[in-house]
């Protein structure tokens, strides 16, 4: 039957070779999403990898002056706006592609038109390019407030113990409202200034179809171009603006991505401030510390320590007492190497703690914070943390030798026992023996204690003192003290004032000398002595038989 | 600026021109040049069909 009719073969023809066109772009359309998908999604994998691997090596000064919510936001946001942004571009690509083969096909239907369609781009890129920096200041300006509602979300969540305990949900709510509001703001402004973008480029694009239509009826109707052509050009120029209006109403949207990915390279790039000129193998250190005319700030005009002379021997367990901002603390971040010093020198075993590979060396420093702070997990791998191929032997031993056990018969599931979300399931004490248990299986040279300051029961408190003992023992030790017991503990003792040494000695002959330490020994410690409960106790009978 | 005080930029952030921003996000996807291929093999399959079937139908 095909055969008879040429003209309905054909017919069969094209349609058939139509839809094989329509089968192979179908393919090829999903083939091409498909790996930009891939693509993007394994770029954006890398570069969080990268963000979060550099954020975790910057040193602690990064983390005390950064809202760790606001870093947050460059790795998971920002990362996010780019992916957006990497997807858009590759439409992008596509219609760029079609522009181009339209342009092609353009010239050939007639040469004069096309050259005016093409000489209206340069004004289309001009004001797109005008809109660039205005653009990219508004988007910046919103990631920022974004990252602000994301640090005020994660203070919120992180601090709401403190905040229900004082009944402070209210201010909670209204700060983040206030954060959310400005967001809100800030991003209504991105949005109206992203909304001027495209009209604008519209309108060009409008005087430009006009100028086409005008010129190209004009020869039509002197018979320079056949009216078939001028039809065919007037439709094909439509599909032409349509990708080119997409390409420059998308380049702010670029501009955002960029932005973020500015952002996330500041990040990644950010400058240690701690630099180390060498990397020498840390052997296994004695433990000797000596500061040498020491100069440290943090800040440019605000010097905290000054000149500072101090030898801590090998082994030798040393307390640093002194009111708040005193500089205790500020010793213990330059000898665990936090912070830079701006001058002098620190000898570690004599090495200059410059010169040396700061893993190898952190691993030797066994560290107790203030507040201490346990993973998620078991009790169990909290304290293997530093040692993960400890034997839970081992640990179940050494748990043992603390006041023969008790502490870990407390706990639900003893050693198994989940610690919570920053250890949140077990008590005040409960931590601070497990991070205390943490330094014993570290077996660290140098053991740094910023001790706790919150109470806790006496029975606890026994233990606390029973693992601390242990640590001692085996470390040259840098105490900052906030109980009486490890004050007496320590060999001996340093007093310090406005970053410098006031006194130093033992418990004893400092108290007798009557000085800063009896003083702060009045202020801080006195009441945890056993003489002065007792006196108290003698004191609060008497009146009550008065 | 008053509400958008606080909007301040980190002391760490820098400012990249263009073109570096742009190189060193292309380190990126050097790495993926295999699917990057697909992708424009497959884009010029695309555009062709969609520029001629605008102007043969
Ligand atoms: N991260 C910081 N940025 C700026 N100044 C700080 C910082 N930490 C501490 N200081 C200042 O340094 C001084 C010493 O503080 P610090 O060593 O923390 O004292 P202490 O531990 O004895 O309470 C104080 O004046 C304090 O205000």
């Amino acid at each position: 039957m095909l055969q008879e009719d040429p003209q309905s073969s054909l017919l069969y023809l094209i349609t058939l070779a139509l839809l094989g066109v329509g089968a192979v772009v179908w393919m090829a359309n999903w083939a091409r999403r498909r790996a930009i998908t891939r693509v993007i999604g394994d770029v954006i994998l890398d570069l969080r990898k990268e963000a979060f691997r550099a954020t975790a090596s910057h040193d602690m000064s990064f983390y005390d002056e950064h809202a760790s919510g606001k870093v947050v936001s460059r790795i998971t946001s920002d990362t996010q706006e780019f992916a957006q942004v990497s997807i858009l571009l590759a439409e992008l690509t596509t219609q760029m592609v079609q522009v181009i083969i339209l342009i092609i096909v353009l010239f050939q239907i007639d040469v004069r038109l096309t050259m005016i369609v093409l000489a209206m781009l340069p004004f289309l890129f001009l004001a797109s390019w005008g809109f660039r920096r205005w653009a990219r200041s508004v988007i910046r300006r919103a990631m920022r407030a974004v990252a602000n509602v994301n640090a005020s979300i994660k203070e919120a969540v992180t601090g709401i113990t403190v905040a229900k305990n004082f009944r402070q949900e209210e201010a909670i709510y209204r700060e983040f409202e206030s954060v959310n509001r400005q967001s809100y703001s800030v991003n209504i402004r991105r949005g109206f200034v992203l909304a001027l973008v495209f009209p604008t480029l519209n309108a060009l694009m409008f005087v430009g179809t006009a100028i086409v239509i005008f010129v190209g009826g004009l020869s039509a109707a002197q018979g320079a171009i056949a009216v078939g052509a001028w039809y065919l050009f007037l439709r094909s120029v439509d599909r032409f603006w349509f990708p080119v209006l997409g390409l420059s109403s998308f380049w702010s949207q670029i501009q955002g991505g960029l932005s973020a990915a500015e952002r996330v390279f500041s990040l990644i790039d950010a400058e240690s401030a701690v630099v180390q000129t060498a990397h020498l193998q840390v052997p296994k250190l004695s433990g000797e510390i000596r500061f040498t005319d020491v100069d440290f700030r943090y800040r440019p005009d605000e010097p905290v320590l000054e000149a500072f002379n101090l030898t801590i021997e090998p082994g030798e367990d040393l307390a640093l007492v002194g009111h708040t901002g005193a500089g205790k603390s500020s010793i213990v971040k330059l000898v665990t190497r936090f912070y830079e010093f701006q001058g002098g020198q620190i000898l570690v075993d004599g090495l200059d703690i410059r010169s040396l590979d700061l893993r190898d060396y952190r691993r030797q420093i066994g560290l107790v914070p203030q507040n201490p702070f346990l993973f998620s997990g078991t009790v169990l791998e909290n304290i293997r943390y530093a040692r993960p191929n400890a034997t839970e032997t081992e640990i179940g031993d050494l748990a043992h030798r603390i006041g023969s056990g008790e502490w870990m018969e407390a706990l639900p599931e003893g050693l198994q026992s989940e610690a919570g979300e920053r250890g949140k399931l077990l008590s005040m004490g409960q931590r601070q023996l497990v991070s205390l248990m943490r330094v014993l299986i570290q077996r660290p040279a140098i053991f740094v204690l910023d001790e706790a300051t919150a109470s806790v029961d006496p029975f606890t408190e026994s233990q606390i003192q029973q693992a601390l003992q242990l640590i001692l023992a085996d470390t040259t030790s840098i105490l900052i003290a906030h109980r009486l017991s490890t004050v007496r503990a320590s060999d001996r003792i340093i007093v310090l004032r406005h970053g410098s040494i006031i006194e130093e000695g033992d418990h004893e002959r400092l108290l007798s000398s009557g000085g800063h330490y009896a003083e702060l020994y009045n202020t801080y410690f006195r009441h945890q002595s056993l003489e002065y409960v007792q006196q108290s106790r003698a004191a609060a009978l008497a009146a009550s038989t008065d | 600026m008053g509400f958008f005080a606080d909007l301040e930029r980190e002391d760490y952030d820098r400012t990249y021109s263009d073109l570096e921003l742009v190189r060193r996000l292309a380190t990126y996807f050097r790495r993926h040049g295999g699917k990057l291929a697909v992708t424009l093999l497959a884009t010029l399959i695309v555009a062709s069909a969609a520029a001629s079937s605008r102007v043969v139908v």
